[in-house]
């Protein structure tokens, strides 16, 4: 078995175009008289460009793949034939049924949590929201002190503490006050958030365009996975919908149908879940057929395969 | 000569290259080995595995380049039949090895440049696959299907637990997914040439 693995890396690092001279010709003689070894070639072959296509290879080997496969037709042919085949086996599994894969559609569309709420808010609007609350916490204790003060000590001093007292009372109705407005805050956002999420389309601005969506879904094309970048469009964003899911951090490639990687970076989970975000510069999509490849993080630095997203750019032209 | 392709259910040709004759390309099958039909099978796992070496070189056209491999062991072999000890596949390494060195030397004009696809190109592509795909056995179809499914799940895992259901080696299924692949490829390239051809 251990002889086995060392054959399978030998024989990755030889398609990949790492053993010196030597070692390639010995690998290559051995294809050529022994038909086993031939076929365990092929088959890690097959296997190197799938993973290749779902996005699994590191970005040295994927570059190193690429230098390989990506510059004889045979090579791309293997390529292609590879995504093809991953693309309509996704679209056979999910394709029938969009609304099984996106999961419960409840469990978005439900009012957010404190604590969603809480993650969802900028710094700025955490730190005054908790420095509020601790405010209020540290005068509702100071109250108390005071009152357990007061029942301790003689009369003289109670009229120095009443006035305190009403000072504090005062500085607690202005903190409670902030707090209210802030709380009024959360619930306008939380408003806007369910209304957004319930029907409202995403309205692009001027310098965004967006799209949502549907994994493995329309690999054809059509108007429902078309990304129209207006021009003075700067940014494309971009909404993965996806099924409940416990990774707790993504990230994401966008790859031309021919598999070569445009873009790869972090991706983050909408505050309600059920999508996953990412935003890319324009000038990385030129007109053309593109995949997104989602991964999850499965812990280790590992990350796992979520799933595929296929769209097509149409750049409108100026005027 | 029509014969299977090396257990495969894929129906191969073994094609006789322009400018040989019948009777130097007899010589090389007799060469391979006595029997026809094993040699063959040998001839073409030979000129795969050619092609499959130029491929990993960068060299393009790879095919052209495992054919005039071949030629050129056909061209010596009144020479060295008689004379040559070892097995007949690598004589064909050392003629490819020297092809290549010439390659390298002389580069072709033309160089493969990696383009997009059009977007008829890959309609046609959507289309023969569909195509192909119905023509499997239904098992075959579900297998393929199932097979890429690793999207659920880590590919590992995925693999293990369907090698179990199917009562087979891990091996067996990447074999099993390999010859399924090789007889859509070869479906989708004789599509591909029909709908080209009108």
């Amino acid at each position: 078995m251990e002889q086995k693995l060392n054959d399978e890396q030998l024989v990755r690092r030889y398609l990949l175009g790492e053993l010196p001279e030597e070692e390639q010709e010995r690998v290559e003689r051995q294809m050529l008289v022994d038909g086993d070894y031939s076929a365990l070639v092929s088959v890690l072959e097959e296997d190197l460009i799938e993973d290749y296509v779902s996005g699994r290879l590191g970005a040295g080997d994927a570059s190193k793949f690429e230098r390989v496969f990506l510059t004889t037709p045979e090579g791309v042919e293997q390529v292609k034939l590879a995504r093809n085949l991953r693309a309509y086996a996704l679209k056979q599994a999910y394709g029938k049924s969009p609304e099984a894969f996106h999961g419960d559609s409840g469990t978005r569309l439900k009012p957010i949590s404190l604590m969603e709420y809480l993650r969802s808010k900028t710094v700025m609007g955490r730190f005054a929201l908790a420095t509020a609350a601790a405010l209020v916490v540290l005068v509702g204790w100071s109250l108390v002190a005071k009152v357990w003060q007061r029942q301790q000590r003689p009369d003289t001093i109670r009229p120095q503490l009443e006035a305190q007292l009403a000072e504090e009372q005062a500085r607690n109705e202005e903190l409670a006050k902030s707090l209210q407005q802030e709380q009024d805050r959360r619930a306008r956002l939380e408003q806007e958030l369910a209304s957004s999420k319930n029907s409202k389309p995403e309205q692009p601005l001027s310098a965004l365009a967006s799209i949502v969506l549907s994994p493995g879904m329309a690999r054809a094309g059509g108007p429902s996975n078309e990304l129209v970048i207006k021009p003075g469009a700067s940014q494309a964003s971009f909404r993965l919908l996806i099924r409940k899911t416990s990774y707790g951090s993504f990230r994401a490639s966008i790859n031309t149908e021919d598999g070569r990687r445009v873009w790869s970076g972090p991706a983050h989970l909408s505050p309600g879940g059920g999508e996953v975000r990412l935003s890319v510069p324009v000038n990385l999509l030129p007109n053309g057929k593109y995949f997104i490849q989602l991964q999850g993080a499965a812990g280790q630095g590992e990350y796992q395969d979520i799933a595929t997203y296929y769209f097509t750019v149409v750049k409108k032209p100026p005027g | 000569l029509s014969f299977r392709a090396n257990g495969t259910r894929a129906e191969s040709k073994v094609k006789k290259k322009p400018g040989l004759t019948k009777d130097s390309f007899d010589a090389l099958l007799n060469w391979l080995h006595p029997d026809r039909e094993m040699a063959g099978v040998k001839y073409e796992e030979i000129r795969q595995t050619l092609i499959k070496i130029f491929v990993r070189r960068g060299c393009s056209p790879a095919e052209e380049m495992a054919d005039e491999t071949i030629n050129r062991v056909i061209g010596k072999l009144d020479e060295i039949k008689g004379t040559y000890t070892g097995d007949p596949a690598l004589y064909f390494y050392g003629v490819a090895q020297n092809l290549f060195r010439e390659y390298l030397r002389k580069p072709p004009a033309q160089p493969y440049v990696f383009k997009q696809q059009e977007p008829e190109e890959a309609e046609t592509d959507d289309e023969c696959l569909d195509e192909c795909m119905d023509k499997l056995p239904p098992e075959s179809r579900w297998f393929i299907i199932e097979y890429f499914q690793e999207d659920k799940r880590e590919k590992i895992i995925h693999r293990k637990d369907l090698a179990e259901r199917l009562g087979i080696t891990h091996h067996s299924l990447r074999m099993r997914a390999y010859r399924i692949k090789a007889i859509l490829k070869s479906c989708i390239l004789e599509c591909r040439k029909r709908k080209e051809d009108g």
